[in-house]
């Protein structure tokens, strides 16, 4: 980790600006991406999963919602600062994002293949000299779209909700993006067609080396598919770290719960786990860590002071006064 | 398609029928022709020499089959007022009719449209509050009153434009523009929330992912979309705009089938009204159908 992260957020926040006041939907976020690195991006409905994706690639509701502080570095310029329109050709063509709901990502009235080629028109790649038509064709063959000619005359309603959902990921792959944001990718789609998506992302992501975030609420996922985890309570990271630690060692007692709360096989009969309590409201959000009200371990000092993020030389860190995260700060 | 389209013209000729009988049936009821033709102290001999020369003595669904086998053949029967056949009559002054409703059409779509799209963009800003205040305003006036205004106004007050009667361009803005405010207020309310609809939408915000300008996210991404159900009203409101010429004709006096059909149902010209309606009525199931094919166009999940 010695290089430059090819993404860095630092203390991001965005608020909604509500008529019952000021909501920190995403309060100080941080994290860095490295080259090549998948993170998965988990929480509970609410927590400012989106709100993030949203933030970095700037396209927040136009209304009441904005980002008030902090910097997203990429490419070594903060693009929060940059003009709309350096904006829009970072969008696609540097930052790729994959939506959450595939059948409702695609333009209903025209071709698969015309949507898919706007991105070769509005982002134009010099160096391939090939007809865009043919550059169609070769990414509807990367993300398996079966007969490609016929298939991109067709229109997005002929597609089953998998193909729909290839297609879009297409769309994302089709602007050779450096970090591709997945929102909720699997969400409206059938388990056995989720895993089929997981995997192709996952090989197109090593394939193209690109950076992945992928939000989601399933722990499954995010340990089959990526190589760091990042928990979001109340628009705050609480813990992140290489997967197979957070979920095997969860430092914070919220990834805990969450572990917690996943049906085990064998476990029929039994009362599925949940987490007492209800998110907080967060336009009137509790004192110290948000999580106190809810949490088993919870002491004195945490109802006083929101605990800092710990971080170990391993790259785990956790915001809890209870973790034993071994600080290494120089 | 062409199943669908001749389905569709069988449906409309249908339709023709039913429109000509309730007319038929409606003038026959406003009077006899024959007091305003002839002279008050007309004997009854010649009264009813006179009907007998029109066929107005017949039991009227024989005068109905009488009129329906002719019109297939194309004869509406005779103007008795202007003693020609009364469909060359009608078709003389459609085309000002035509001319005036295309303009007024024109102008209403590109208002319309224009208008709605930018309140929809300018969503709970100050100019959005406006555009829909005029709207509601053109919607809730009257046709005639607005005509009345712009003469006063434009015409008499400030002697920019004539007040009547058709000859130069000049002349066709005016009654245009009245007849244009009210389906442009309609079109506008409805493409702006048409609009609204379609820039919530999922598609919309992934054109914007992709890096699609503003503009082009609207115009290309977003107005197709939220055309079709503002194809429909504007589809209407065309036809409806060749029957309103009745209304905006007559206020101008421009010499249309609207000032036509005023002019023969005063003076009970059975055949010229027959005549007119007919053909407003075969207009208006034409468009109709053009409107249906053209949404196969717009929307590809549309196939016939």
């Amino acid at each position: 980790m010695q290089y430059d992260p090819v993404l860095s957020v630092r203390n991001l926040e965005t608020h909604c600006f509500t008529p019952k006041g000021v909501l920190k939907a995403v309060d100080g976020v941080s994290f860095d991406l490295h080259s090549g690195q998948s993170m998965g991006l988990v929480g509970e409905s609410g927590s400012g999963k989106s709100m993030v994706c949203n933030s970095i690639i700037r396209l927040l509701p136009r209304h009441g919602v904005r980002t008030v502080g902090g910097q997203v570095i990429f490419s070594g310029r903060d693009i929060l600062g940059i003009s709309e329109s350096e904006m829009r050709r970072v969008r696609g063509r540097e930052i790729g994002m994959i939506l959450q709901d595939p059948l409702m990502s695609l333009n209903p009235v025209f071709t698969v293949g015309n949507q898919v080629g706007e991105m070769y028109r509005l982002h134009p790649q010099a160096e391939d000299g090939r007809p865009i038509h043919q550059r169609v064709l070769d990414v509807l063959r990367k993300v398996a779209i079966p007969s490609p000619e016929q298939r991109a005359r067709q229109y997005p309603f002929q597609f089953s909700g998998g193909m729909r959902q290839r297609t879009v990921a297409a769309i994302a792959l089709a602007g050779r993006p450096k970090v591709l944001i997945a929102d909720e990718p699997t969400t409206s789609l059938d388990v056995t067609i989720q895993d089929q998506f997981l995997c192709l992302l996952k090989e197109l992501q090593e394939q193209e080396g690109m950076c992945l975030i992928l939000v989601t609420h399933d722990l499954g996922i995010v340990a089959e598919t990526c190589d760091n985890v990042a928990v979001m309570y109340a628009g705050r990271i609480v813990e992140v770290g290489p997967v197979r630690e957070v979920l095997m060692r969860p430092a914070h007692p919220y990834t805990e719960a969450l572990l917690r709360a996943i049906p085990k096989p064998g476990g029929r009969g039994t009362r599925l786990y949940q987490i007492d309590g209800e998110p907080p409201n967060l336009l009137d959000p509790p004192p110290g860590c948000p999580f106190q009200p809810r949490c088993a371990r919870a002491m004195p000092i945490c109802a006083r002071t929101t605990p800092p993020m710990k971080a170990d030389e391993n790259g785990r860190a956790a915001a809890c006064w209870a973790s034993d995260i071994e600080e290494v700060r120089a | 398609m062409l199943t669908f389209t001749l389905k569709r013209l069988a449906i409309g000729l249908l339709c023709l029928v039913g429109v000509s009988l309730i007319i038929f049936v409606a003038m026959r009821v406003s009077g006899d022709p024959t007091l305003l033709l002839l002279p008050d102290d007309a004997l009854p001999e010649d009264r009813h020499a006179m009907r007998v020369q029109l066929g107005l003595d017949l039991p009227v669904p024989v005068q109905f089959g009488v009129f329906l086998e002719n019109a297939f053949l194309g004869d509406f029967g005779n103007s008795i007022r202007w003693k020609m056949p009364a469909m060359s009559l009608v078709l003389s002054r459609l085309p000002a009719t035509l001319q005036l409703a295309a303009l007024a059409f024109l102008i209403a779509a590109v208002f319309g449209l224009l208008s709605g799209v930018a309140a929809a963009r300018l969503r709970g800003t100050v100019y959005d509050s406006l555009i829909r205040f005029v709207m509601t305003l053109g919607l809730a006036l009257p046709v005639f009153w607005i005509g009345l205004m712009l003469i006063m106004t434009v015409s008499v007050n400030m002697g920019l434009l004539p007040t009547s009667g058709r000859g130069t361009f000049w002349h066709m803005l005016l009654p245009a523009v009245t007849m244009a405010l009210n389906p442009a207020a309609a079109l506008s309310r409805l493409t702006r929330s048409s609009m609204l609809n379609v820039l919530g939408t999922d598609y919309i915000k992934l054109a914007r992912v992709k890096g699609n300008s503003d503009s082009r996210v609207v115009w290309k991404h977003g107005l197709r979309n939220a055309s079709i159900p503002v194809v429909t009203l504007a589809g209407i409101q065309l036809a409806n705009m060749i029957g309103n010429t009745v209304v905006v004709e007559t206020i101008f006096a421009w010499p249309g089938t609207g000032k036509l059909i005023i002019d023969a149902i005063l003076a009970r010209d059975f055949p010229v009204v027959q005549a007119a309606i007919c053909l407003i009525a075969a207009i208006y199931i034409g468009l109709n159908l053009l409107v249906d094919l053209l949404y196969g166009v717009l929307d590809p999940q549309i196939r016939y």
